[in-house]
């Protein structure tokens, strides 16, 4: 998924051919095919963190679109301060854990599928290989115990550990995306992992 | 990282491959595009609209307002009790029956009273019974009445002896 990516370093590799903020002066005079055009751009990414923030394909689905909507509605206050993906993504983070709060004790996971790439993942093969002949069954059960152990966890733990060990962004961005220094991003992180660890004890050496 | 997750981050690998069903990302843009279009046909937000949605994007303003909110009502509280407490002064017990108001009230007897020690002039003057003390003041040039009562007299403007 495009998502593990920095949003950074997916412009340097594919420069859009039209850029965010020319798109986004558009979509703030009420050109919808400019901000269906941003949708498009972002979507996958957005989807993909509120998706490993939730366990759930149906609520993260519902989510980005809600994040989207409300993206569109509140452009008119967007100044350019920051980049609109990072003013998007700062949307859709804030709405998960107000949904995440509210939703506390009534959690049901909808996982979505592994993609063909994960039978043949080097580092994935070598984990299961190693503790299980049966790849297959393995890999859906090491699945949902994954996702178990990932909801176990506070909101701001999961988000620190979806957004680096999953999506992949440093430090740095991620202190900016949730206004926090980088000590603070660190030190969940540390914590979050500990807790993980103890979680999946069966599966992590 | 360090080594001492080098396992959970091979494990955590496996959320990569985690995908939606093909055509996924097609079907979400088009029903966001159709619910932003029938939202512009839509009337427009209201201002309280408007707020909320702001919370989502900055919590810290939601936090702002609500401490803002607080304190003007904290303020509110405590200044209404000000308010009462300086409306709760020297007055008339309450179990006075209407019928009494046309009587002096002792808080007014006793500002007269201490009047009486200071302006001698003044006190004879009912703030309550206004008719009563209507009769003229005698000031240090008053009419002076000779011992011939009961006859007309022209007026004699003379100081008064005290």
């Amino acid at each position: 998924m495009a998502a593990a990516l920095h949003p950074s370093d997916v412009e340097a590799e594919s420069p859009p051919a039209v850029a965010d903020a020319v798109l986004v002066k558009r979509a703030q005079r009420g050109d919808l095919g400019a901000y269906d055009e941003l949708v498009r751009r972002y979507q996958e990414r957005i989807y993909s963190t509120v998706y490993h923030m939730t366990s759930n394909h149906e609520d993260a689905t519902d989510l980005t679109q809600e994040s989207f909507i409300k993206g569109f509605r509140a452009l008119k206050s967007f100044k350019g301060d920051s980049s609109f993906f990072t003013w998007l993504y700062r949307i859709a983070i804030n709405k998960t854990i107000n949904f995440l709060k509210q939703r506390k004790h009534r959690h049901t996971m909808s996982l979505d599928n592994l993609d063909f790439n994960a039978e043949h993942d080097p580092e994935l093969v070598a984990l299961i290989s190693e503790r299980t002949p049966r790849r297959d069954t393995s890999l859906a059960e090491l699945q949902e115990r994954l996702n178990e152990a990932m909801q176990k966890l506070s909101e701001v733990h999961r988000l620190v550990v979806t957004l680096h060990d999953i999506e992949g962004l440093p430090h740095e961005e991620i202190g900016r995306l949730l206004d926090c220094n980088v000590g603070t991003v660190r030190s969940r992180l540390f914590y979050a992992r500990q807790q993980l660890q103890a979680y999946l004890a069966d599966y992590v050496k | 990282m360090n080594d001492q997750f080098e396992s959970l981050r091979r494990l955590l690998a496996l959320k990569r491959h985690e995908c939606p069903p093909p055509g996924h990302f097609d079907r979400l843009a088009d029903r966001i595009h159709t619910k932003l279009q029938a939202g512009l046909g839509a009337v427009a937000p209201t201002w309280w609209e408007r707020l909320v949605a702001q919370f989502d994007i900055r919590p810290a303003f939601a936090t702002a307002l609500a401490l803002a909110v607080g304190a003007a009502y904290f303020y509110g509280w405590s200044w209404s009790h000000v308010v009462e407490a300086q409306a709760v002064g020297p007055r008339a017990p309450s179990s006075t029956p209407w019928m009494m108001a046309s009587q002096v009230p002792w808080p007014a007897v006793a500002a007269e009273h201490e009047l009486d020690s200071r302006l001698p002039a003044l006190a004879s003057r009912s703030s309550v019974h206004p008719i009563m003390g209507m009769e003229p003041d005698r000031g240090w040039l008053s009419p002076v009445s000779t011992d011939r009562a009961g006859q007309v007299q022209p007026l004699d403007f003379r100081v008064r002896q005290r």
